[in-house]
């Protein structure tokens, strides 16, 4: 591909080396002015993700359900915390109102994600119903307009979280089409866009609920199961077939590097639900003892294929390559009118990884966080809408947006 | 209603002990039963459809346990419970304002990604004045509420009437197809005996296509010596061979053409044994293995373990003769275990991957599209028939 | 086409002209040349005939060699003597290669080709050679009606009246031995079968025939034994068509007589050969089972969950000594119709102890799930790599591939034949398809009683086929454990050596 040739490499090389010292004069000269990542809105320049070079969704995630190293953690903080609420209170000063709205959400947002236990969606919506609750629209027209900027922000500030872009595009045709219904109290409208987005988490709880109930009939006695990375939704699943006595073991991998399989059979452990622990590289040989491959999903696009952890993708190969069935436990509101090509069509999440030795600068390390797994090597999904084949993602997301 | 009680009484016995045989002639049988169910049942004024549906269902467990095996059963009486939710829905909305119909009819649909974030009204919270199944008298007060319950009653026995039909007719409606699907100096590979393929290869016939077809016996139960025969007596040139030879001659095979016990929500099929292998041996030699059914077939369930619980072990004297192998049988070792195990199992699981296509009454489908078919047929809230129906499944 | 096939169901009847075909390609490869002359003359004349063919052969092809127009005539050479040994089958390739060979302008070819009309096996579409090649045979044999059209190249007749036709004419055979005559007789009626029971049959019955012969007056010992050889040959084939093991140990035993030195007094000549026979048996069947079974026994482990397919000497045996061992392991026997050859192996498995499952070859995707490893029996494996085998094994290995179990074949080195196949149409035996029509024990099942009858309907039942090269994981022979690609080097390397 033309992008592997060696004078686009070059070229490429050149570019970056260009940008890095772009960017180290401007964090000298602490100016607010960010190196321009290709997809940026007008009202993001004012809320700029501080380092676009990082996924804040897979800092969270790794800082929820990761054992971290110090390093990279205090790294991660700094990115995360440290430097927004500056730049938001920068901006508020300057700027009032609307950049408080805006600033103000991504704070909301932001407070909401760091519980380890709530969902990035119901995050965005809790953060999108404080846009309401604090709005002075008095037309659904206006309100509508103030939470599409609103939720435009927040998407824009992590490019790279799926399920926060699909929760608040959820959100948003949720909004149209109350409005669209004829209310004549504009605030008992309002007051019911708020009950129902406070009452999202509820959904959330209940969708994996309802997942769990949904996957105890695939699990059977004696079985091995594979998981990679940490889901709560499988995590869920598993607990809940420990809990009704169901006899099997879990193989975890790694995890690296956020060593998600560290946290998770420790969990397991805990479930006394027997636990063996693999190095990511270790799955294939392994793969002929196990029964099926259970994983997450960080967004589920519309071929039907899913976005995850990296690893998920070759854990997939190999699993089907020795006919062993891979499901997947996911939301709904998880699914995401996107539509990959390969792995390089997403937008890129990187994060730093740390190798626990240094690693000389001439070293290119592939950073990317997440990889995209197509359709042909899942078995079955398990959302809370049902037991669904890889086909009926599109069909649902059809539905939804036309 | 002892009157229905001995009738479902006495299906159950049949279904028990296997004295009905073929998908098509179940479905029937259940749907009439059903049918007679529903026009015995009396129903209160309120929540008729609630107290149907509980009736309807206390029946199904019954016949369901009977014959777990037989999913047309299964498959008829929600398609009835589903027939009843859609008429009852169909007669308030025309009763009612559109608001809370909407809301009620977001109670029909399947969960989708559209209502998630709508307040949804369980189905449960609509109260049920009587749990249990029929005993229930239901005086009517006002004239009005007689009649629309009537409505009710009529209403779904008409679509059950019309369901009776489609079973009946779905052999026609496939075999309308087989034109567009078999064209001259066809070779066709079928194994056992469905009728549903042996209409479907008359019809071609009938329009003139000349073509061969090979059958393979289908042991244990022969049934393909059957279909040659009847092939053979329409004036179709057919070759009887053995079920070990399917790989040998697929190389010089067009197409596949079998019929299934059922077809699950995924696209796969519950089929007679020895349906896998030629599903695979097709794949290798990529010739289309094309599965025709009735729609009465098709189940909602995700198979998880089919082989073994959606399969019937048969008897092993299909296999080995008991005189013969009595000696073999008396033999243990000190453990006092037998050494000789005879497996016989009555149905193959074939994984939508090796299907090619399904030709139903309502036209060709892909495997992956099965699932939008069954959300037609189909309610989200019947897939498990017990008496007290719970939300989300 | 039809020249073609002709030399292929030439066993021994290449009839002269057959074995003078070899002979003109086969001038430079001495052993074949002597071995190929000889055949089944019926008449002094066309053995007469033969000698001068030969003669003349052997001039033409001198002349060809030395203005080098010989190169791709040698070489074939190497083929088609191969293939001229009594062997039904006989590839398509090596045929095209014969082709060019027989019109190398060469003479006798045509007359070859004219002469071998008296072969009762070829063409079977065509009229005139069926009915000519009926006045020849030993035994009666009806053509079937209602033949399958795919398989109208393969010889198939109507099995009634056979078996009681011969044993009628059991004390007026003059022409073929008592002990050959009885194994055709099992052979018929299926009292011997399997490739190696066949094959050793054939080797005693042939050892005694040797024992008792006595050379006639002005004839030559080697000659006239060897085509008194052949015409057993031919007489074995027509009871039941030849099998490639019992092809491979023919050519072995013609090259044995041909190699014999022409001093040897007529005793010692037949104690030589009867010691090459039984050597031959010895070393390439018995003791080769032994080393099979040896190294199969490695892949056995405690737990496993063993499958085999219909009844393979050999993969009883590997069974039974592994059992024997101590190791704990399950038998699943799959079995298929008409023969049900399973049954045997079952019941004596069962009678040693070994814990059997038994079903049939439809419900091998259901016991799959459990199965650990397959081991299967093999009737011959050709060059490319496929396996040549009782109907059914294609399936199971199949199915097997499909659940990444698997298959072992355990098979003797003797068996291997230098051919290729791609499926198991080219080449096949068409077994007597009335078994088809009844099911024993089953009286009810009578829909196919009169099919004879009826136009519309044929019944097939093929005996072997092939199973492709990629579903196979491992090849178990004497000369150890191979991949399926390693099969023509195995040919190559030892057929030289020991006459394959």
């Amino acid at each position: 591909m033309w992008y592997r040739s060696p004078s686009f490499i070059l070229d490429n090389q050149a570019q970056e080396k260009l940008l890095l010292q772009q960017q180290q004069h401007q964090q000298n000269d602490d100016v607010l002015n960010p190196p321009p990542p290709p997809s940026m809105s007008e009202t993001s320049v004012l809320n700029p993700n501080p380092n676009p070079n990082i996924s804040a969704y897979y800092q969270t995630r790794a800082a929820h359900h990761a054992v971290v190293t110090s390093d990279w953690l205090a790294q991660a903080q700094a990115a995360v915390a440290g430097g927004v609420s500056g730049e938001v209170t920068a901006a508020e000063v300057e700027d009032g109102c609307e950049v408080e709205k805006g600033g103000s959400v991504i704070e909301e947002f932001n407070s909401w994600r760091k519980q380890p236990d709530l969902a990035e969606a119901v995050a965005a919506i809790r953060a999108l119903a404080s846009v309401i609750r604090s709005s002075n629209a008095t037309t659904m027209m206006e309100l509508e307009i103030e939470l599409k900027k609103a939720s435009d922000s927040l998407k824009s500030w992590d490019a790279t979280s799926i399920s926060l872009t699909a929760a608040c595009d959820l959100f948003m045709r949720y909004v149209t089409r109350t409005s669209a219904l004829e209310y004549e109290d504009f605030n008992s409208a309002r007051s019911r866009l708020i009950e129902r987005a406070e009452k999202f988490g509820e959904i959330s709880y209940k969708a994996r609920r309802i997942i769990s109930m949904l996957s105890q009939d695939f699990i059977f006695d004696g079985c091995t199961i594979l998981v990679h990375g940490f889901s709560r939704v499988v995590f869920e699943v598993l607990k809940t077939a420990a809990q009704n006595k169901k006899l099997f073991r879990v193989f975890c991998t790694e995890g690296r590097p956020d060593r998600t399989g560290l946290r998770f059979s420790n969990e397991m452990a805990k479930l006394d639900v027997p636990v063996k622990l693999l190095i990511d590289s270790a799955v294939a040989y392994s793969m002929d003892e196990v029964d099926m491959v259970f994983v997450g999903a960080d967004g589920v696009v519309e071929s039907g294929g899913i976005i995850n952890m990296m690893g998920t993708y070759q854990i997939a190969l190999v699993a089907h390559s020795l006919n062993k069935p891979v499901y997947v436990a996911a939301e709904s509101y998880k699914f995401a009118r996107l539509y990959p090509l390969d792995q390089k069509d997403m937008a890129p999440a990187l994060r730093p990884i740390d190798f626990g030795v240094p690693v000389p600068s001439k070293v290119e390390i592939e950073k990317s966080a997440r990889d995209y797994t197509p359709p042909q090597y899942l078995t079955l999904l398990f959302t809370d809408l049902g037991v669904l084949t890889p086909s009926v993602v599109s069909d649902e997301l059809i539905q939804l947006y036309l | 209603m002892p009157d229905t009680q001995t009738l479902v009484n006495d299906f159950v016995n049949k279904l028990k002990k296997r004295k009905i045989e073929g998908s098509q002639a179940t479905a029937r049988h259940t749907a009439e039963l059903l049918r007679s169910v529903i026009s015995q049942q009396r129903i209160p004024y309120t929540n008729q459809a609630g107290a149907l549906i509980n009736a309807i269902k206390a029946v199904g467990e019954q016949l369901i346990a009977a014959n777990p095996v037989e999913l047309a059963v299964g498959n008829i009486i929600r398609r009835v419970l589903h027939i009843i939710r859609e008429e009852d829905l169909s007669l308030t909305t025309a009763a009612i304002a559109a608001a809370v119909a909407a809301a009620a009819r977001s109670t029909l649909r399947p969960p989708s990604l559209q209502t998630l974030l709508e307040d949804v009204p369980d189905a449960t919270a609509v109260p049920h004045t009587s749990s249990s199944g029929g005993d229930s008298e239901g005086r009517s007060k006002s004239a009005d509420k007689n009649s629309r319950s009537r409505k009710l009653k009529h209403d779904v026995i008409e679509a059950v009437n019309e369901l009776i039909q489609d079973i009946a007719t779905c052999h026609e409606h496939i075999a309308e197809q087989a034109v567009e699907h078999i064209h001259q100096n066809e070779v066709i590979l079928t194994l056992g005996r469905s009728r549903t393929v042996m209409e479907f290869l008359c019809a071609a016939k009938e329009k003139k296509r000349s073509f061969r077809v090979f059958v393979a016996e289908g042991a244990p139960r022969y049934q393909g010596h059957v279909l040659a025969k009847e092939l053979m007596a329409r004036d179709l040139q057919t070759t009887v061979i053995t079920d070990s030879a399917v790989f040998a001659m697929i190389s010089r095979v067009n197409m596949v053409i079998v019929g299934a016990h059922a077809i699950m929500a995924n696209g796969g099929v519950i089929a007679p044994v020895g349906l896998n292998m030629v599903a695979l041996a097709a794949q290798r030699h990529a010739v289309p293995f094309v599965v025709v059914a009735g729609s009465h077939k098709l189940c909602p369930l995700y198979p998880h373990n089919p082989e073994v619980l959606l399969n019937e072990l048969k008897s092993p004297s299909d296999l080995l003769d008991f005189g013969e192998f009595s000696d073999c049988l008396d033999i243990g070792c000190g453990t006092g275990e037998p050494l000789l195990h005879v497996v016989n199992p009555a149905f193959d699981y074939v994984p939508p991957n090796l299907v090619s296509l399904f030709i139903t009454d309502t036209g060709g489908h892909n495997p992956s599209y099965m699932y939008r078919l069954i959300a037609d047929y189909y309610s989200a809230d019947d897939l498990v028939i017990k008496r007290k129906s719970t939300a989300g499944n | 086409m039809d020249r073609v096939d002709a030399n292929f169901f030439n066993e021994t009847n290449d009839a002269e002209k057959g074995g003078n075909i070899s002979e003109v390609q086969v001038s430079h490869h001495e052993d074949k040349k002597v071995t190929s002359k000889p055949l089944k003359d019926k008449t002094s004349k066309a053995e007469r005939r033969a000698l001068q063919e030969a003669q003349r052969a052997a001039k033409s092809t001198k002349k060809a060699a030395a203005s080098g127009v010989a190169p791709p005539v040698t070489e074939k050479p190497t083929k088609a003597s191969k293939q001229y040994p009594q062997k039904k089958d006989v590839p398509l390739a090596t045929s095209s290669v014969s082709v060019p060979e027989m019109k190398g302008g060469d003479r006798p070819s045509e007359k070859d080709k004219k002469k071998d009309v008296y072969h009762p096996r070829m063409q079977y579409d065509d009229k005139s050679r069926v009915e000519k090649a009926k006045k020849r045979s030993v035994i009666d044999k009806p053509e079937a009606r209602n033949r399958v059209e795919l398989f109208q190249h393969l010889p198939q007749y109507e099995r009634g009246n056979q078996l009681r036709d011969l044993e009628s004419k059991i004390f007026n055979l003059d022409s073929v031995h008592p002990a050959v005559y009885k194994v055709g007789l099992q052979y018929l009626s299926g009292d011997v079968s399997g490739s190696n029971a066949r094959c050793i049959a054939m080797l005693y019955a042939f050892k005694e025939a040797i024992e008792d012969y006595h050379t006639p007056v002005d004839k030559i010992l080697t000659r006239d034994l060897a085509t008194r050889i052949s015409s057993y040959v031919s007489f074995l084939n027509e009871c039941r068509p030849l099998s490639i093991s019992m092809g491979n140990a023919i050519r072995y035993v013609k090259a044995r007589i041909a190699k014999l030195p022409s001093n040897l007094t007529e005793t010692d000549t037949k104690a030589t050969l009867s010691s090459d026979i039984y050597r031959f048996i010895n070393e390439k069947i018995v003791i080769a089972d032994k080393v099979i079974v040896q190294q199969a026994v490695t892949k056995v482990r405690d737990g496993d969950v063993l499958l085999t397919y219909g009844c393979s000497s050999v993969v009883e045996m590997v069974l039974v000594y592994a059992h024997e061992l101590g190791k704990k392991f399950r038998v699943v026997i799959v079995d298929s119709r008409p023969k049900f050859e399973g049954q045997r192996l079952l019941r004596r498995l069962i009678a040693k102890g070994l814990s059997c499952t038994y079903t049939h070859i439809n419900a091998v995707s259901y016991v799959m799930h459990e199965v650990t490893k397959v081991f299967l029996g093999a009737a011959s494996i050709l060059s490319n790599g496929i396996v040549y085998s009782r109907i059914g094994t294609a399936c199971v290995s199949m199915v097997a591939h499909s659940f990444r179990v698997p298959v072992l074949i355990c098979c003797e080195a003797y068996k291997f034949h230098e051919r290729v196949l791609l499926d198991s149409i080219c080449t096949n035996e068409l077994g007597d398809p009335d078994v088809i029509a009844k099911v024993s024990g089953r009286k009810d099942l009578n829909y196919l009683d009169d099919w004879v009858n009826k136009k519309n309907l044929q019944l097939l039942n093929l005996l072997y086929d092939a199973t492709p090269s990629d579903y196979i994981s491992l090849i178990v022979t004497d000369y150890g454990m191979i991949p399926p690609t390693s099969v023509p080097v195995i040919v190559r390397e030892y057929g030289k050596e020991h006459l394959f």
